[in-house]
This record gives structure tokens, sequence and C-alpha cells, in this order.
């Protein structure tokens, strides 16, 4: 086990390295770079020279990579050069309320998302299997932004029911913590229910079919045989082991729940790791991209070493070499 | 005498017909056939097909033509744009921000957004089944090399690097399918690597090799048939995808830039809260062809999938 796992952290390695290789050309070797936007006609030669040199873009993009990298080593992601602020602390300040708002869509999806599957696999080609099988349909195939947009149009501006976006009011800081709250909890509703709709649909998809599978096993109709309750077979013995290829599909998920989180984040205006990526593509700061990048791609790694150890945790068949 | 022949003839020609061998492609149509909601998105989805390509024809106006109506400004008779006008008799799904009629950008939108979604499968599929075949053929270094690239490009932040590229490239139709398509092969790679992983070890390409046939020949004429009914799947579902990612992309400005209609960019109207609240017809109409397409892949990509699948029972 403990080799199993050293070997996987040094496969995560070179992957890892090999990402930032790509993104870091895939960034810089586009037409345009961040100075052109601050250069005038009128300048010299030898002033553009010396913006570019600012910025430390005169070199050749390898030196430029080799540069970055080493500092990303020891733990240093460069400075943004919009906000002129270590990229760490630009992205800290973000990363909460994004990691809020993913958790909070996470919880939704696990609990809408795992009973109704359940509920579709044991009453299976019954109504109740068609209305959550169509419901898993439509919420895997609407854009979320258009889903976002119909909810905003019926519950913030036909009716005020939940403020339109951002994730708290501007002059809330000064009311009384309770009323702080409750204006961030009413934020989030909708927010957190157009990211949480692909996941509770996926959920629901995997549930269903994983479980329909486990329930066909021997050891089920030996359950029944033994006479035992319905209920304790379906969610003692049945839904432990069909849980186990959701273990796998979490690992996947959450990574692609921040990824995800972009859309949500531009359209609701909610001031997260994705608005700041999406952002910091517009105003070309190459060092907060490539931050924010390294980000999304070590978390979907650690995701997926994640899934596959507690895969094995969850099912002891599986041996690891 | 000739009466007995023929009707003993008959009578072998109907036992032929009930054990006649079906080819797999024949039986999965079969199976296709009786899934109903599959048939009903096929359906939908030919109907989508044709009326982009019949675009010029079925729509009552020009795609960029701006429509114009007299109207009184202070006293005097002007001809104006007729500008977002609710759907009437004339505009059955109104006009746009610059007088344009809805209902005609919808389908040459269709027409946009069915094209892109086609080559961006389309080069997703080559890629991922030439990287896919070529490491599970040779294996090795090939193979590790080959995964390790997938692997990669597998844990890209795929949103964020898909603006980036279509971003610092120039948002255009040509980058959105560019971008989707190199970074969507890598399941397929996965999914046509695996199989001939085991397709290898099997009996008839031990016959294949004993035959002394050419690498290529082995991979496309016995190992990629084989690998055909996922391929589909993967398309199919590929289609669905595509379609999604790019209305995203054109919605946030980073996809095909208009004047060129997609569903994704007539959806930028509902950035207005003004619009979002009172002009329906501005936003609503792409937003639900949208979802009504991507619904209709995943659909028939369900549907697929058990058709092919030959552990389903026939």
């Amino acid at each position: 086990m403990r080799n199993y796992l050293l070997k996987r952290v040094l496969q995560i390695m070179p992957v890892l390295f090999g990402i930032t290789i790509i993104t870091f050309f895939i960034i810089h070797t586009a037409p345009g770079d961040p100075t052109s936007k601050m250069m005038d006609p009128r300048m010299t030669v030898a002033e553009k020279m010396r913006l570019k040199e600012k910025f430390g873009i005169d070199k050749p993009i390898i030196v430029q990579y080799v540069d970055w990298i080493s500092e990303v080593v020891k733990g240093n992601l460069g400075y943004s050069w919009k906000f002129q602020r270590p990229v760490a602390e630009v992205m800290g300040e973000r990363l909460l309320a994004t990691f809020y708002l993913a958790a909070v869509s996470l919880l939704l999806a696990l609990l809408i998302g795992i009973p109704s599957g359940v509920i579709s696999a044991t009453r299976q080609y019954t109504k109740l299997d068609y209305f959550f099988t169509i419901f898993a349909l439509v919420g895997i195939s609407i854009p979320s932004f258009f889903f976002a947009l119909l909810l905003i149009k019926y519950f913030a501006i036909d009716n005020s029911i939940f403020p339109i976006s951002g994730m708290r009011t501007i002059e809330a800081s000064s009311w009384p913590i309770g009323a702080q709250i409750k204006d961030i909890i009413a934020h989030t509703v909708l927010p957190a229910i157009v990211l949480g709709l692909g996941s509770t649909a996926s959920f629901m998809r995997y549930t269903r079919s994983s479980m329909l599978e486990v329930i066909r096993q021997d050891y089920i109709r030996t359950a029944h045989s033994k006479g035992l309750s319905e209920r304790v077979i379906i969610y003692r013995h049945a839904l432990r082991n069909a849980l186990i290829p959701i273990i796998t599909l979490l690992g996947f998920w959450i990574p692609g729940l921040f990824s995800g989180a972009l859309i949500v984040e531009q359209v609701f205006a909610w001031p997260g790791m994705g608005l700041l990526g999406y952002q910091a593509i517009g105003d070309r700061d190459y060092p907060l991209l490539m931050g924010v990048n390294l980000f999304l791609s070590f978390l979907t790694l650690t995701g997926n070493l994640c899934a596959d150890l507690f895969y094995g945790l969850a099912d002891p068949r599986i041996k690891y070499d | 005498m000739s009466e007995a022949i023929k009707k003993k003839q008959e009578a072998n020609a109907k036992l032929d017909a009930r054990h006649k061998i079906e080819s797999p492609w024949t039986i999965a149509f079969r199976r296709l056939k009786k899934n109903r909601l599959a048939m009903v998105s096929l359906f939908l989805l030919c109907i989508l097909a044709l009326s982009a390509i019949l675009a010029d024809v079925i729509t009552p106006y020009d795609r960029d033509q701006i429509n114009l109506a007299d109207k009184e400004v202070r006293g005097k008779v002007m001809e104006l744009p007729i500008k977002n006008e609710a759907p009437s008799s004339n505009f059955i799904l109104g006009t746009d921000e610059l007088g344009r009629d809805i209902f005609t950008r919808l389908i040459y939108g269709g027409r946009i957004s069915l094209t892109v979604g086609l080559v961006a499968v389309f080069l997703q599929v080559v890629i991922g089944v030439a990287v896919g075949s070529a490491a599970g053929f040779y294996g090795g270094i090939v193979d590790a090399v080959l995964m390790r690239l997938t692997d990669i490009i597998m844990c890209f932040p795929f949103l964020l690097i898909a603006i980036t590229v279509v971003a610092l490239l120039g948002p255009s139709i040509f980058n959105v399918m560019f971008a989707l398509g190199l970074l969507g092969w890598t399941s397929i790679a996965r999914i046509v690597r695996g199989q001939i992983l085991s397709l290898r070890e099997q009996e008839f390409m031990e016959a294949a090799e004993a035959l002394g046939i050419r690498d290529s020949r082995k991979i496309f004429k016995h190992l990629l048939p084989n690998v055909m009914a996922p391929i589909i799947v993967f398309a199919t579902m590929g289609m669905a995808n595509a379609i999604l990612t790019e209305s995203t992309l054109s919605y946030l400005g980073m996809g095909v830039t208009p004047p060129t209609p997609t569903w994704g960019n007539m959806m930028q109207a509902a950035r207005s809260i003004y619009s979002l609240q009172n002009q329906w017809w501005l936003w609503i109409p792409p937003g639900f062809l949208t979802f009504i397409t991507v619904m209709s892949f995943n659909i028939l990509g369900d549907g697929l999938r058990d058709a092919l699948d030959p552990k389903m029972n026939r």
C-alpha cells in the first residue's frame, strides 16, 4: 500500500510538469502580450523594450519557463501583473468563495442524486423512475448558463425572492452578524442550484445503473430468502456495494465542480477562482492565469489519486501492487 | 410435379428467412428501433439537420437583413429598423436588437452549431483513434509516451484552456472547432487503446500475424472494425458536449462572433437585464433549441450504447 502510494505520487510529478509546459507555451506563444495594450504609437523602440523587460517577456520563451518553474518549485507563484500582488495571495482570497459554492452544490447533489437514484432503480419502469430518468437527462443536457438565466429571470427579476448576483449585499458589512449570514445564504441559493444540477443528474444516473446491477446479484437473492425486510436489503446490503463506483465519480467530479464554477461565477458575478481565471485571460495576466491553471490541474490529479485510494478502502477485493 | 417442387422451394425460402444470419449492425438497428425515445430523438435531429441544410430555402428573410419600416419621428416619416419587436405574423419569433428576423437567425444558427459540433467531433475521433490504436497496437515506449500525453491533456482545466486558446487566437468559428478538437480526444483514445489491447491477444490476430500482413492493414481491417461500436457511441455523446461547449463559449463572447449567428451568441442578448425580463423571444428560443438538440444527442447516445451492447439479450 505504501509503495503504491509512493509510486502514484511520483507518477503525478511528470504529468503536472507536462501540464505546466504545455499550458505555459499555449499562453505565451500567442500573438499579443499584456504590454501591447499599454503601448502607445509615440513610444520609442527603447521605451517599448523597457516595458517588455519590466514584465520579463523580452527573453526567449524557454528561459521564461525555466524562470517561472524554478520559482514555482520553491513555492512562489510570482506576481500578478494586474493586481500587483503575489498570485498565491490573490488566489487565496478567492479560493474560499469557490470552495464554499462547490461544497454546497456537492452536498445538494449527494442528498438528492443518490436517494433518487436508489428509488429509480428499486422501482424500475414505474412512473417515478421515468420522472427521475427524465430529470437526469434534462440536468445533463441543459446549458448551465441558460438554466441560470431562467432562474434569474423567474426568482430574481420577476419575483424578487433571491438577489440577482454577487456573494453579499454591498452595505452588508455594517449589518449584525445574523443578517449577514442570511444575506450570504440568500445569495448562494441560485448559483448552488445551477452548479449542482449537472452533478445531481450524474449521480442519479450512476447510482441507478450501479444499483440495478447490484440488486441482481446472488447475495441479494439470499438476503431476500433469508426474510430480511426490503429496507434493510436495499440500504444496508445493496447500497453499500452500489456506492463503490460513485467514489470514483466523486474523485473526478470535485475538480470538475471547480472548473464548472467558471460559468456559474461569470453569470452570477460570484467572486471565486473561476471568475478570477476568466478575468485573467481577458487581462492577459499570465502569472495569475498560470497559477489558476496549476491549481486546477493539481486538484484534478489529487482527485483522481484519492478516488483510486478510497476505491481500495471501500472494496477490499482490490489489491494494490 | 413442378407444383410440388415450387412448394418445397417456398418452404425452404421461409425457413431461410427465419434462420437468416443477421449482421451485428442489423441487430443493433432493430434493437434501436424498439427504443421509442431514441427514435424520437433521431427524428428531431433529422429535422434539425434538414432545416440546417435547407436554411436558404425555408427562411423568410436573409440572415443579416435589417428589416425597416416607416415610422413617424417628430412629424417626419422615416425608414427605421424594426428593433426588438415582439413575435407577430410578419416575424414569427420577433426581431433582434438590430431588426433582424430571429426565426431566420435561429435556423442559420443551427447550421453553425451543428457544423461546429460535427467538425470538432470528427477531429476528436481522428486524433483519438490514431493515438489510441497506435498506443494499444505498438505498446512499449510508444504506449507510455502517448498515454502520458493523454493523461496530461485529460487533466487540463478544460473550459479555462479552451477559453484561453480561443481568446488568444482570436474568437472565430475555426478556432472553436480547433480548440474543441484538440482538447476533447482523450477519452476516445483511452477507450480505443483498451479495446485494442484485449483484441490484440485474440486468435484472429494470431492468424493475421501468420498471414504476414502489414501493420496498417491489421489495424484498419482487423482491429478498428471491432472498436466501431464504442466509437459511434462516443461520437454521438461527443456531439452533445461539443454543441454545449460551443454555445457556452459563444455566450461568453469567446466563440463564434457576430454577425454569424449561433445559438450561443444569440443568447448574449440576455446579458441586458431589460431583455432578460421583457424580451423572452431574444434568448429563450436559442436556449431551448440548444437544450433540445443536446438532449436528443444524449438520448440517442444512450440508445445506441444499449443497442450495440452484445451482452444485452437479443
